[in-house]
């Protein structure tokens, strides 16, 4: 009885977790603005590798292109 | 002949040296070889040849486009970023691609409602598309008002024949502001296209197919293959769990991702009920996590290390090999760590690139696993906080965006992270954060192998004895060896196909489109073992006398000194020019 009712209090408290303390936080001064940016550009903080993540493919199109064609212009441009 | 002696409270196993050829199908790392390549051929396969006929005369025409473009004005024009996008034609957007997808897809995000997690009807993807409308049609109107100020821009800029430095700046700043509206309208767009779906019948095809992959092996190993399916049937739907936890719209803003979850509810379960005696047959740490490391080895191109040129390299593999080895050694002569696996772990997940670092050390050197889940957590915890403090510093203090972004991504462990940090900077900011933290990612592979060697030929022999090159292989982990060949096999295919048509079908094929899905569930069933069979106490044990803490912190301050002090050296002192053309 007593291990039931351990996983039942854990699953509230996981609950209380995911309801209330986590959804107070993103409202908070500190945490906001980055949430937002997450929340905006719909980015997956939870990943753990570069390939989980389209923004680093991104990136890396983006790095490489600029080093491979750096635009330099026509003569007498900076 | 060989001798295994298991230690109940540790699962650990250590091998004594010897071999024979039956180990090729009767032992488990080489199971994580078969099954591993099995998938990474499947992969090659389905999408090598899937690129369409005339992909090079498009990749070539956009090449023509950029260096004309490059020659032509001194920023980046309209054109110049259209002919980048032109060469798109992924494995992952073609049909097989989204049907792999499909069937391999973790369950979605969800807000209030778990449920929307499995299952979403037409009616509610409606619903979610109306309430997102609004805000994509104002995203997609300053798409276009952005659009329209950079063609203007660029026109003016054009009319002065691309001399006037204040002209082209104009157009550079609004040009980057098109692309940046871009991408708002791009993310608003995913928001308000919401489609309908039932992931019931997918998840539990998706067990069954993996229930028998990982079955055969169990089998052919001398187990029962009816007691491991009837367990991976628990195992797995706890892993479902697990990415439910990490899909809940708020905690995956923390980075709170299915590791910490699946470990979590695993050891819920373990600590207060008690995992079933029949689950424990499909209770495999070892075992998907070595066949999700030689997947991972795939995704370990070492091509990728040139991406952002010299100080790429040295902000990223000279400083973290140093912290790793300086912080291990730290950890061993002053901070008196009791155990070198949990050193060897921490230091690597610290300073290399956080959870997959901690994964392939920690098996690399066989440590427990209540010291793999003693490092993740380390780690999840100092990243949440880095990913909100290092921006704000760096804002604060007025860093340039590419030195803060190159600290960045260098330093805070996770890589959703590296990526939420970098982008609340700027778009630059994220590209060389991302491209750092990509670099590190690289080194991983590198990372696992020294360490394996280092444990079999020193630390894991008796004091006085030597240890012959013949007992350095015979103890050597051998799904390294395969989490390497598979390195080395991606990384020649990606050099030899070119960079761009590697981007396509490698990249965004054969590894983001099939060997990184299962990758990503072989992991979470690994974790979701690793909680099922870990007792709290053990796990206290471990963090004892805080020592785990203190090595983390030195070392990770340590590691942010070295980077920021590196990132400037290379980037404004000895490559300016390279930062100029990012």
């Amino acid at each position: 009885m007593r291990r039931w009712a351990g996983l039942f209090i854990g699953i509230f408290i996981i609950w209380l977790l995911m309801t209330y303390a986590a959804p107070w936080g993103r409202q908070t001064a500190t945490l906001r603005p980055i949430m937002d940016v997450i929340d905006e550009r719909g980015i997956d903080a939870t990943a753990y590798y570069y390939t989980d993540l389209k923004e680093f493919a991104e990136a890396e199109l983006n790095i490489t292109h600029a080093l491979r064609y750096t635009p330099v212009g026509p003569a007498g441009s900076n | 002949m060989e001798e295994k002696v298991e230690s109940k409270e540790s699962q650990v196993v250590v091998d004594k040296a010897g071999g024979q050829l039956s180990d090729l199908w009767k032992k488990e790392d080489y199971w994580a070889i078969w099954l591993g390549f099995l998938i990474l051929i499947v992969g090659l396969i389905i999408y090598l040849p899937r690129g369409p006929a005339d992909m090079q005369e498009k990749v070539d025409k956009a090449n023509a486009t950029l260096k004309a473009e490059a020659a032509k004005a001194p920023f980046k024009t309209i054109a110049w970023h259209k002919a980048k996008s032109a060469k798109k034609f992924r494995g992952t957007d073609t049909s097989a691609g989204k049907a792999i997808k499909k069937f391999t897809s973790t369950p979605q995000k969800w807000t209030s409602n778990p449920i929307d997690g499995f299952y979403k009807s037409k009616a509610a993807a409606d619903a979610a598309n109306d309430k997102a409308k609004p805000k994509y049609e104002e995203a997609k109107a300053k798409d276009e008002a952005a659009f329209a100020a950079a063609q203007a821009a660029e026109a003016a800029a054009e009319a002065a024949g691309f001399k006037d430095d204040a002209v082209n700046k104009q157009a550079q700043d609004a040009i980057a502001a098109w692309q940046a509206a871009k991408a708002k309208a791009s993310s608003a767009k995913s928001k308000a296209s919401t489609k309908p779906y039932n992931m019931i019948p997918s998840l539990i095809g998706l067990m069954v197919v993996l229930g028998i992959f990982f079955g055969i092996g169990i089998q052919v190993m001398g187990r029962s293959f009816g007691e491991f399916f009837k367990g991976f049937i628990f195992v797995f739907f706890i892993a479902v769990l697990a990415y439910m936890g990490g899909k809940q719209a708020t905690m995956s803003y923390y980075g709170i991702g299915d590791p910490a979850w699946a470990i979590i509810f695993g050891m819920l379960i373990s600590n207060t009920v008690g995992t079933p005696k029949w689950v424990m047959p499909a209770v495999q740490t070892e075992y998907y996590i070595k066949t999700g490391l030689v997947l991972l080895g795939a995704e370990i191109m070492f091509g990728k290390i040139l991406a952002i040129g010299t100080p790429g390299i040295f902000v990223a593999w000279v400083v973290t090999p140093t912290v790793l080895i300086c912080t291990y050694i730290f950890g061993q002569k002053i901070v008196k760590m009791p155990s070198k696996t949990l050193n060897i772990t921490i230091s690597a997940d610290m300073s290399v690139c956080g959870v997959s670092a901690a994964i392939a050390t920690a098996a690399a050197c066989r440590a427990k696993k209540e010291e793999l889940t003693l490092a993740i957590g380390l780690s999840l915890v100092f990243t949440a906080i880095m990913m909100v403090a290092m921006p704000a510093f760096i804002k604060a203090v007025g860093m340039p965006y590419i030195l803060g972004g190159a600290w960045m991504g260098g330093t805070i462990d996770s890589t959703g992270a590296v990526a939420a940090a970098g982008a609340f900077l700027s778009d630059k900011a994220l590209y060389v954060a991302a491209t750092i933290k990509m670099i590190q990612n690289v080194l991983i592979g590198l990372t696992a192998f020294f360490v394996a060697l280092y444990w079999v030929a020193k630390v894991e022999r008796l004091p006085g004895q030597s240890v012959s090159v013949m007992e350095i292989w015979y103890r050597f982990p051998k799904f390294v060896i395969g989490f390497i060949i598979a390195s080395i096999i991606y990384s020649l295919l990606d050099a030899g196909l070119g960079k761009d048509i590697s981007d396509n079908l490698l990249n965004h094929g054969a590894v983001r489109g099939f060997s990184r899905l299962f990758r990503g569930w072989f992991f979470c069933l690994a974790f979701t073992s690793i909680g099922l069979a870990t007792n709290f106490r053990e796990l206290a044990e471990y963090f004892k006398g805080g020592k785990p803490l203190i090595l983390y912190v030195s070392g990770q301050t340590f590691n942010l000194i070295l980077t920021l002090l590196m990132a400037y050296i290379m980037f404004y002192k000895v490559f300016p020019e390279i930062t100029a053309k990012i």
